[in-house]
């Protein structure tokens, strides 16, 4: 339980595994399935199913549904479907992982010392490859790894525009106000900011200032008198939700009238308003791939598991 | 460090108040964000926050992933167990969104639930899978949850049993050498780190990929967030079961993140320390030895900040606890370790508050040169609903934390864990970063340029220096002035000057929150500041000034929860510590703290019509709104604490 844990084999073993199962799925896994003839029909026993009912009466506390009694046949089933899979794409041949599960599972019963080559053979023997829960698991977990990234390439340039051109709004980034205020604090003159306020909007409509010798009008803004590239959010975040909404609505280059947010009456003058933009997607373009991999994945596999379920033939007897 | 940061960013002094960067010398880099502000902007975030990959989440029926947890800091709703029967179902959605978020899921056990949860391992088939799978779907409806003070299924035990062995193992149903649950646990962290690269959107929203490193060695709580500053972060999460020290888990991010991963960067972030017995801020190695000035600067640099705020109560100081200062009362526990029953007056060893880490740390660098607890603060809500951010004092008796187990009023006052009427909305963490960008925000934390707060959003700056002008807050452009003449927050005081005469002079600036749409924040009522220091003796000593405001009165009515009087919006001031003596270290923090409001608690009990002078006829499901654990906090002032600004003799 010391720290050198952390380095021992099986850790990194299954770290550095995990890692390749992702990032290098593409070249780790077989591209191909391995000829094999592929027994597409599944029995399921009634005492299979049964005990798939028993299963689930006794973790939900609950009777299955004949819906519910064929979700778990079908679910069931795919996992029996991309088992065989795994077996037809020989990843059970060059699985280190379940080279090294057999070899431990057979370590377990023998008590002699045998070579790794030997200890996978006889486990194989025992036929421990093909009914072992742990197995089976990696086998499904890495199927559907497999059906998810296969055939995946690193994006092209042209698959990332079009994603990104067709889920523009995903990736659409809100308005940014730029601008100025002239303030009129309420903790200085309490309930006489509005009054102040409107007598610098007349000056302000009659003589054209500029906005620096504007804001000189009202009193020290403790938030700054000018505001560069704010999202409504964070105006309303300095300012209050009423400044925000002014910012999002005022023409740009004219100063608003008064009106009061909990610091005091402002005027506002917006300088610019970059409407809501989606960015350039050179701007982007790492985390539109990550979204647009993570998307295909998801379709990719759901496509895959129709194919399976068309191909399969499942009965119950 | 910070100063020489701090120093860099200088050099463009006719720029108006806002930051802007147009002077002929000023720098601002080629892919700045549009609000690129080199005197920093304020971005309020969450680091703090579990979903459906945390033990706890998903045994209180959660079932949202960290995706969700990002949709909601951006402010999309969430729904909230129990989802059956459909009077029980809920969903929220924050008022405000945040700027940045990490889901910081318990790394404890990521492998194991899966193991549990998917069909293949042959652990599914174990006792504790089956019964956790029962727990987990007893949790998500309400007719079957069970009753509060009811003692808990026995797999909260076992795993409990594992989080406070100080020697903790794996479950037996791991594997042969814990190799199904470590499968298992890198593919969950694959996804924590898939779901922060998704949402990351650079100048917008900034995620974090991160984990929660969960040790409970003796039932101390010593939990620790680690947060990493990008998407290079080591294969596996370094979990209690793992590194059962903290000096471990820091030993494991050296070596396999800062020296072992060109790129990856990674800070430590201790939390509720309230409930460590005083072990979160033990100044002294993983075999007891004391620190070396190297030990110190390590922990230093790795673990820059301390989360003094959450739902599990307040971590800054507790009255009597080493300090009298009568506003160390804000939602404290009445008991040192969480699972303890609450027991008003039972001792509680001083190290269980930053407050006194900072001191012990002016102690300790006296002794060997270096300061191991140089703390900047964070608040966070510690939420198990994947609800980051959601703080809100009015919103948190009608969401809870803590998935079905505190989803109803009776539920959430007398579940005595993690929740309960001593438990609270949490807090935020404010950062004064240059902009929105994992970098820009990650260095402000390990800077320590962040504030903590109770859980409301006001505006606080301090900077410290030896020429900052006694007008300076009139000035329109007052913080770039004291940032010319000062360091902010989380800085050391550079040398004096020749011919400085006096103390130091701290730039204390706040603004009111001025609250969420629909809703009027609260004014300010005062701003202090706290001093720590070593006396002539070696002995460590507080104080605390009233700096600025103060004056106002403000009322709140304990029946309909409205309030009254008057406060500030925005309060300034340039303070000189009077009290300065050249030859002692010290800290200086501020605190500033809101006009009084009702606690969530009293919003919930008027609402039951809960009755305390008729106790007899208080339902015992309500008992605790009667509770003496919370007399004296039917009403509180939200606050927020600036990290400090540190000063060394050494530098003059």
């Amino acid at each position: 339980m010391k720290l050198p844990k952390i380095i021992k084999s099986p850790i990194l073993h299954f770290a550095l595994l995990g890692l390749l199962l992702f990032v290098g799925a593409r070249w780790l896994l077989p591209s191909e399935p391995i000829e094999r003839a592929p027994d597409t029909r599944i029995v399921i026993s009634e005492l299979q199913v049964a005990a798939l009912l028993s299963q689930y009466e006794a973790t939900t506390g609950t009777v299955a549904t004949d819906e519910v009694r064929a979700e778990l046949i079908q679910r069931f089933a795919e996992e029996e479907m991309l088992c065989r899979e795994a077996q037809r794409w020989g990843l059970t041949d060059n699985n280190q992982a379940i080279d090294l599960r057999l070899r431990q599972k057979m370590a377990f019963v023998s008590d002699e010392e045998h070579s790794d080559e030997e200890l996978e053979r006889q486990a194989r023997a025992l036929g421990l490859d093909s009914d072992d829960a742990v197995i089976r698991s990696m086998l499904v977990h890495n199927m559907r790894l497999l059906l998810s990234t296969k055939g995946e390439q690193e994006p092209t340039d042209a698959e990332v525009e079009t994603y990104y051109e067709r889920q523009r709004s995903r990736f659409t980034r809100p308005a940014r106000m730029t601008g100025w205020h002239v303030f009129f604090s309420k903790d200085l003159r309490q309930s006489s900011v509005m009054a102040a306020a409107r007598a610098a909007k007349a000056k302000l409509d009659a003589e054209a200032l500029e906005p620096e010798q504007a804001v000189e009008l009202g009193d020290v803004s403790p938030s700054g008198a000018q505001f560069k590239g704010q999202l409504a959010h964070q105006l309303a975040s300095r300012f209050g939700s009423e400044f925000a909404k002014a910012a999002e609505s005022l023409p740009e280059g004219q100063w608003s009238e008064p009106f009061e947010t909990p610091f005091g009456a402002h005027l506002l003058l917006l300088k610019e308003r970059t409407e809501p933009e989606t960015p350039p997607l050179s701007d982007i373009r790492a985390r539109v791939a990550a979204v647009y991999k993570s998307s295909q994945r998801q379709e990719r596999l759901g496509a895959a598991m129709e194919a399976l379920r068309a191909r399969y033939e499942v009965v119950v007897e | 460090m910070a100063f020489a940061f701090s120093l860099a960013l200088l050099g463009c002094d006719d720029s108006p108040s806002s930051g802007s960067c147009e002077g002929p010398d000023c720098v601002v880099p080629p892919d700045a964000c549009p609000d690129y502000n080199r005197l920093r902007n304020p971005y309020v975030g969450e680091l703090h926050a579990h979903t459906v990959y945390s033990f706890d989440s998903i045994m209180a029926g959660v079932t949202v992933d960290p995706r969700d947890l990002y949709r909601f800091a951006l402010g999309q709703s969430i729904d909230l167990p129990p989802f059956a029967p459909e009077a029980a179902q809920r969903s929220t959605r924050l008022r405000r969104p945040l700027d940045f978020a990490a889901a910081t899921d318990h790394a404890e056990f990521f492998g194991e639930f899966r193991v549990c949860t998917v069909p293949g391992f042959d652990g599914f088939n174990s006792d504790f899978c089956a019964d956790l799978r029962a727990q987990i779907e007893v949790s998500q409806d309400a007719d079957r949850l069970l009753e509060p003070g009811e003692p808990l299924p026995p797999v909260f035990a076992e795993i409990a049993f594992i989080l406070v062995d100080p020697a903790p193992e794996r479950f037996p149903f791991c594997g042969i050498d814990d190799e199904d649950c470590l499968a298992e646990t890198s593919m969950v962290w694959r996804d924590e780190q898939a779901a922060a690269e998704e949402f990351y959107d650079r100048c917008t929203f900034t995620t974090f990929a991160a984990y929660e490193w969960t040790g409970n060695p003796g039932n101390a709580n010593i939990h620790r967030n680690v947060i990493f500053r990008n998407d290079t972060v080591p294969a596996l999460p370094t979990s209690y079961i793992d590194a059962p020290k903290p000096q471990e888990l820091w030993s494991a991010l050296d070596a396999q993140c800062l020296k072992g991963l060109p790129g990856c960067d990674v800070l430590s972030i201790p939390h509720s320390s309230n409930f460590s017995k005083g072990l979160m801020f033990e100044p002294t190695n993983a075999d007891g030895s004391p620190l070396s000035k190297e030990d110190a600067e390590f922990r230093a640099a790795i673990e820059p900040l301390v989360e003094i705020h959450q739902h599990k109560g307040n971590s800054e100081c507790k009255v009597g606890v080493l300090t009298n200062d009568e506003d160390c009362g804000f939602e404290t526990y009445e008991k040192a370790a969480i699972v303890d029953p609450s027991s008003p007056g039972a001792f509680v060893p001083p190290l269980s508050f930053a407050r006194n880490a900072l001191k012990e740390g002016l102690v300790q660098d006296e002794a060997i040169g270096a300061n191991p607890f140089e703390l900047g603060f964070v608040g966070a809500s510690d939420t198990h609903n994947a609800t980051a951010g959601a703080t809100h004092e009015g919103d948190y008796r009608k969401t809870g934390h803590l998935g079905a187990l505190d989803w109803e009023p009776r539920r959430l006052l007398r579940f005595l864990y993690v929740s309960g009427v001593e438990s609270n909305g949490g807090g935020l963490a404010i950062v004064w970063a240059e902009e929105n960008s994992r970098d820009a925000i990650f260095h402000a934390l390990k800077r320590r340029e962040v504030y903590a707060t109770s859980g409301t959003r006001p505006r606080l700056r301090l900077f410290g220096g030896w020429n900052i002008p006694a007008d300076a807050c009139t000035s329109r452009n007052a913080v770039e002035i004291a940032d010319q003449n000062g360091v902010p927050m989380g800085g050391t005081l550079p040398a004096a000057p020749d011919g400085a005469s006096g103390g130091p002079q701290f730039f204390i600036s706040a603004q009111q929150d001025p609250g969420p749409e629909g809703e009027t924040g609260t004014p300010l009522e005062r701003i202090q500041i706290i001093k720590g220091w070593v006396d002539a003796e070696g002995n460590a000593q507080e104080k605390v000034f009233d700096v600025a405001g103060g004056d106002r009165t403000a009322d709140v009515d304990l029946n309909t929860c409205e309030v009254s009087g008057e406060g500030y919006a925005s309060l300034c001031t340039v303070w000189t510590d009077p009290e300065f003596v050249p030859g002692q270290r010290a800290f200086y923090y501020a605190r500033i703290f809101e006009n009084p409001v009702c606690r969530w608690s009293t919003m919930l009990c008027n609402e039951l019509g809960v009755d305390c002078t008729d106790i007899d006829n208080v339902p015992a499901d309500f008992i605790e709104c009667c509770s003496p654990v919370i007399e004296d906090q039917k009403v509180i002032k939200e606050r927020a604490w600036s990290s400090p600004i540190w000063y060394r003799p050494e530098t003059l």
